[in-house]
């Protein structure tokens, strides 16, 4: 339990929480958006996982092992699935941060591990440049950079034919990507021509690059453009003292947003096939940290139990699954375990996580390591 | 058969009769080595020997014998009796295998015990009907009767084995679930009536009832549940931990009494967890399922068993397509897929408008029949291209989102048979049109309208008239919960210039008006100049706000433009930095970043170089002299986590090394107690002064004052610029 402190005070939510929708679901008065769109939404209630610390935990929810340098997530679905637009990467990544002390997100969390280097997550920054170095330097036409490209092919053709190296063949199909990406890139992220509606919709920083809004607005746009796996980062998720000012901006940069997401796909028709998760590497303790007050006080990493919401992908809409017990501590009722919880995203993808697997090092490996089991009981 | 075969095949008939009197007297002390365990597991295949031959044997002993003359009877005769012996000894060996089978873990119960007496008696009947079968007082009525009997005995002996294998019921149950009653209402469902008791039906009663009653048991009705069996009442109501109904069916499957007995059908774990629920609710036998709330997990499961299974996806009645035509098929700009793993149906995406032409689809026609799924969102189809689409006869979902299609270009795959989802957001939709197409798509179910130029009140119309059909409008935005607008940004890569600047503000938002004062007051909607374009020749202090028709205005942004006309050749600092606030050492001072409140914001960690136990002492030269006739210091301040202003400011200059005369001291303005954090400037003035040497010593406070948590403590001094005019 929490260190340096006595006794741990429960202390109620500052803000209330009320039931909407069909399903009833519980939403906090911080997240008014979200509570609109419960119907569209799956929570699960009764997640766990095994790690304590924000590092491990998060690496655990990504690759499915607290250790780094196994793939994330999002590889070993460009692994399993391939590309749908050859012109994009397989696997992006946006990252925001609020005004929460920001933990360690690093390029391990969307790293290919021991897969093929071409499912790595590719990072899009915010700024004029998204993609780093895409554009064509000054001087250089597109004729003569296509002329390059193929003498360089040549010649790394060579080398494979001599070395029979994949890492190279993995190096010749990235620069064609980039090549493809050139023109695709600028287009999917050109957020000039989206409509007023648009812009009421996800909210007005949607304009703004590198805001969580902006980037949900991104995702939609990649998603659409055939990119098989978005992941979005908004960090500052770690109230351990200052939690009512801090998690009320934190609510509010995604409220809206991560709303407008779901929205967004739904009218535009492509809410049935995509998945969009909603969640954390773990949850808060429901007693306090730190100094209690009135006003204010802080709450400790609690991995016991926390909640996360789906919507689409053929998970039911408006449903509110598992329960923790009275004190917000232990679960209660149909635990899901990170390892069930990547089962379920990859059986909804079409892949079986006990047959997805890779030889490394002399045995197989999967996302779900030895364990994990669908969560038929959230499928519709 | 030759007459020594069947004399040895009758005698081993005699030794299999003893052997089997045998084993089935002192069945319960066999003790069986494992590969007799095996040899009992072929039980199931052989006995299909012994049913054929022996129902063959009787019926040909059935035929009338009048017809003796015939030179054919002899042979029937004959044949009848070797099917007879042959039947019998395969028999004999199906019930010894059946015996040491049923000697294996999980085989018990009624249905075994009819079973195996059905059996061996079928055998017995049958071996004495053989060795009879010589003795003419045997012939005629008797042999006729026994093998009517011995037929009957083996049927029966089939039929219970069919139970052990297959379940009760096995062969009606299709004809049963064919026309199984339509599932009760939802909203006139009984917990009880409607789904416990179908389930006690299903798997108890048949030992629980009022013919058998097991342990003093019957689960038929209300009473009888109530009244409980030989051990007891069945459960507690609202307690089903100590309940017996549910420990029972609970125990190990090997404990003799969990039920139901290993060997029937067992409940499933739905049916498993909504007797639970309902004993947990009090076991109310007339509770409505529509009367406990939505997320009650009664009534989710109970609404499991109410619920029909959801129909069956249309089967896809076609041929998978040659994998290397689909290999050819796709390219760089158009992917072609399975639509599911191992399904022989093919989702199409394609993409970049700029590659795009209608030959990219009619390519596409080796595989018109597989493809369910195509993708066009935001390339420029055109209503001709639908031609080529009206002949992918299998499509179920199209994708036209953003595309150059119009109502009335949609009737030309109106004939789509299978066609239920169309999304057509983005495109320009004319009402009259889309009501006299839309009836047309028989198969239609979903539909997206998003952003079509259609109304409010067109959507009311088309959901009025097509009332079978999901039409998704999405979000429009009707004015009536207006957003706040974000604040005004500003373009300039650094907030510090030399002599001059041109000020770019800007808003992301197209069409949003920035107003602004340079006079320290609030910006408004009406007074306040609309922000074109500013140049400033010296330190400028904005305010700024955006407004747009539809939007609230947004909060006030302070923007502060500071200028430095002298930038020192170089700099160093007397004492080391805080630990923490390092920045970019004594270069900080003078690389135009600004820091910013907040320990989150990488400028706050980035920018600020603080000190707290020495003074901030900086060394300036310039390798020409200059003319100062200012100094300022730009500092933070957050009272409450302890970083003050400075106490004291020092400037010292001169024109050799360590020749130093302070010119100037100033004291900021301190701070008071709950102030809101802040980033200001102090500055000095003073009569133009020429330097080439340049000291500023700015000093943290050494005493907080007693107001403060830290009373007497040291404070910290936060400097993120300084600046020379």
């Amino acid at each position: 339990m929490t260190a340096n402190q006595d006794s741990f005070p429960l202390v109620g939510s500052f803000v209330d929480f009320k039931q909407y929708g069909q399903s009833q679901a519980w939403v906090s008065d911080l997240m008014p958006y979200t509570s609109k769109i419960v119907d569209d939404l799956c929570f699960v209630k009764s997640m766990y996982t095994e790690a304590i610390n924000h590092d491990p935990a998060l690496t655990f929810l990504q690759t499915g092992s607290q250790q780094g340098n196994r793939p994330s997530m999002g590889s070993w679905l460009s692994y399993g699935l391939g590309n749908e637009n050859q012109n994009l990467p397989n696997f992006t990544v946006l990252l925001s941060r609020g005004v929460g002390n920001g933990q360690g997100v690093y390029s391990k969390l969307w790293s290919n591990g021991f897969l093929d280097s071409v499912h790595q997550g590719v990072q899009f920054s915010k700024g004029e440049d998204p993609v780093l170095y895409l554009r064509d330097p000054e001087g250089m036409a597109r004729t003569e950079r296509r002329d390059m490209l193929d003498q360089l092919a040549q010649l790394n053709d060579i080398s494979y034919q001599e070395f029979g190296d994949p890492e190279i063949a993995a190096k010749v199909k990235q620069y064609e990507m980039a090549y493809r990406m050139q023109s695709a890139v600028p287009e999917v992220m050109d957020l000039s021509k989206e409509s007023d509606d648009i812009i009421k919709l996800y909210g007005p920083d949607c304009l703004v690059p590198g805001t969580y809004a902006a980037n949900c607005l991104l995702a939609r746009k990649l998603s659409e453009n055939g990119v098989r796996f978005v992941q979005l980062y908004h960090q500052g998720w770690d109230q351990h003292g200052n939690l009512p000012y801090e998690i009320t901006k934190q609510a509010m940069d995604v409220d809206q947003a991560s709303a407008a997401l779901v929205t967004d796909l739904k009218q535009r028709g492509l809410l049935d096939e995509t998945l969009v998760i909603w969640g954390g590497e773990f949850g808060r303790t429901s007693y306090t940290q730190g100094k209690l007050t009135a006003d204010n006080y802080g709450r400790d990493h609690h991995p016991r139990c926390f909640t996360i919401w789906m919507a689409g992908g053929g998970i039911k809409p408006g449903m509110v699954y598992g329960d923790t017990d009275e004190l917000g501590y232990n679960i209660a009722n149909n635990p899901v375990h990170v390892h069930d919880f990547q089962a379920t995203v990859l059986h909804q993808l079409g892949l079986d996580h006990e047959k997805l697997t890779f030889k490394h090092l002399g045995r197989r490996y999967r996302l779900t390591d030895i364990s994990g089991h669908v969560v038929k009981d959230i499928l519709a | 058969m030759s007459t020594k075969y069947r004399n040895l095949a009758g005698q081993i008939l005699l030794v299999l009769n003893i052997f089997i009197v045998f084993i089935l007297l002192f069945e319960s002390y066999l003790v069986l080595p494992a590969w007799i365990q095996s040899i009992g597991r072929l039980h199931p295949l052989l006995l299909h020997f012994p049913i054929v031959l022996l129902l063959l044997a009787l019926l040909l002993g059935l035929f009338p014998t009048t017809t003796s003359k015939d030179s054919f009877h002899p042979f029937l005769i004959t044949a009848k009796n070797d099917l007879l012996l042959l039947g019998a000894i395969t028999a004999g060996v199906t019930v010894i295998m059946g015996v040491f089978l049923s000697s294996e873990e999980g085989y018990s119960g009624e249905v075994l015990f009819w079973h195996k007496w059905s059996g061996a008696g079928a055998f017995f009947i049958v071996s004495l009907v053989y060795l009879f079968h010589r003795f003419s007082w045997f012939q005629g009525i008797i042999s006729k009767v026994l093998m009517v009997f011995s037929g009957i005995t083996i049927i029966a002996a089939g039929h219970y084995g069919s139970i052990l294998t297959h379940g009760d019921n096995f062969i009606w149950e299709p004809l049963m679930a064919a026309d199984g009653a339509p599932k009760v209402a939802l909203e006139d469902a009984l917990v009880y009536q409607d789904i416990i008791q179908p389930i006690l039906d299903q798997k108890c009663v048949g030992c629980h009832n009022e013919d058998k009653l097991k342990g003093e048991l019957m689960l038929t009705d209300m009473n009888a549940i109530l009244k409980g069996g030989k051990s007891g009442k069945l459960f507690v109501a609202g307690n089903p931990e100590i309940s017996l109904i549910l420990e029972r069916i609970h125990l190990p499957l090997e404990e003799k009494k969990h039920m139901p007995p290993s060997g029937k059908v067992q409940l499933t774990k739905e049916e498993e967890k909504v007797l639970a629920a309902w004993i947990k609710a009090n076991a109310d036998f007339k509770l409505k399922v529509v009367d406990l709330s939505e997320k009650d997990t009664l009534r989710m499961l109970a609404t499991l068993f109410l619920t029909p299974e959801a129909s069956a996806e249309e089967p896809l009645d076609f041929r998978a397509a040659d994998p290397d035509v689909i290999l050819k098929l796709n390219n760089d700009y158009r992917t072609v897929a399975e639509f599911a793993r191992n399904s022989p149906a093919l989702s199409v995406n394609i993409y970049n408008k700029n590659q795009y032409t209608a030959a990219q689809l009619s390519e596409l026609e080796p595989i018109n029949k597989q493809i369910i799924a195509l993708n066009l969102n935001k390339l420029p189809v055109k209503d001709a291209d639908l031609d080529i689409i009206a002949k992918f006869e299998n499509l179920r979902k199209l994708d036209l989102n953003f595309t150059d299609i119009t109502a009335s270009g949609l009737s030309k795959i109106q004939k789509l048979p299978h066609l239920k989802e169309i999304t057509l957001s983005g495109t320009k939709m004319e009402m009259a049109a889309l009501l006299k197409v839309l009836p047309n798509f028989k198969a239609l179910k979903t539909i997206t309208l998003w952003d079509t130029g259609l109304q409010e009140k067109d959507f009311d119309k088309l959901t009025a008239q097509l009332k079978s059909l999901n039409i998704i409008s999405g979000f429009r935005d009707d004015g009536t919960s207006p957003l706040q607008l974000n604040q005004p940004q500003v373009k300039n890569a650094s907030m510090v210039f030399n002599k001059t600047m041109n000020v770019q503000l800007f808003h992301p938002i197209r069409g949003t008006e920035i107003r602004y004062t340079t006079d320290g007051t609030e910006p408004d909607s009406i007074d306040s100049p609309i922000f074109t374009s500013l140049r400033i020749d010296k330190n400028t202090f904005i305010k700024a706000k955006a407004f747009k028709k539809g939007w609230y205005g947004s909060e006030t942004i302070a923007f502060d433009f500071l200028k430095n006309a002298y930038t020192p050749d170089s700099l160093r600092l007397a004492y080391v930095l805080n630990r923490v606030h390092k920045a970019a050492g004594a270069n900080t001072f003078f690389d135009g970043k600004l820091g910013a409140i907040g320990a989150n914001n990488p400028a706050w960690a980035n920018f600020w170089a603080g000190v707290r136990d020495t003074d901030m002492e900086l060394y300036a030269e310039f390798k020409a002299p200059v003319s100062i006739a200012t100094v300022g210091v730009h500092y933070m301040v957050e009272e409450n986590t302890g970083i003050f202003p400075p106490d004291v400011v020092e400037v010292w200059a001169g024109t050799e090394p360590n020749q130093w005369k302070l010119i100037n001291k100033f004291k900021p303005q301190k701070t008071v107690k709950g102030e809101t954090p802040s980033i200001r400037l102090a500055e000095g003035t003073f009569n133009p002064v020429t330097v080439k040497y340049l000291k500023i010593i700015a000093k943290p406070v050494t005493s907080i004052p007693e107001w403060h948590r830290s009373k007497g403590g040291k404070a910290l001094l936060l400097v993120d610029e300084m600046f020379l005019n």
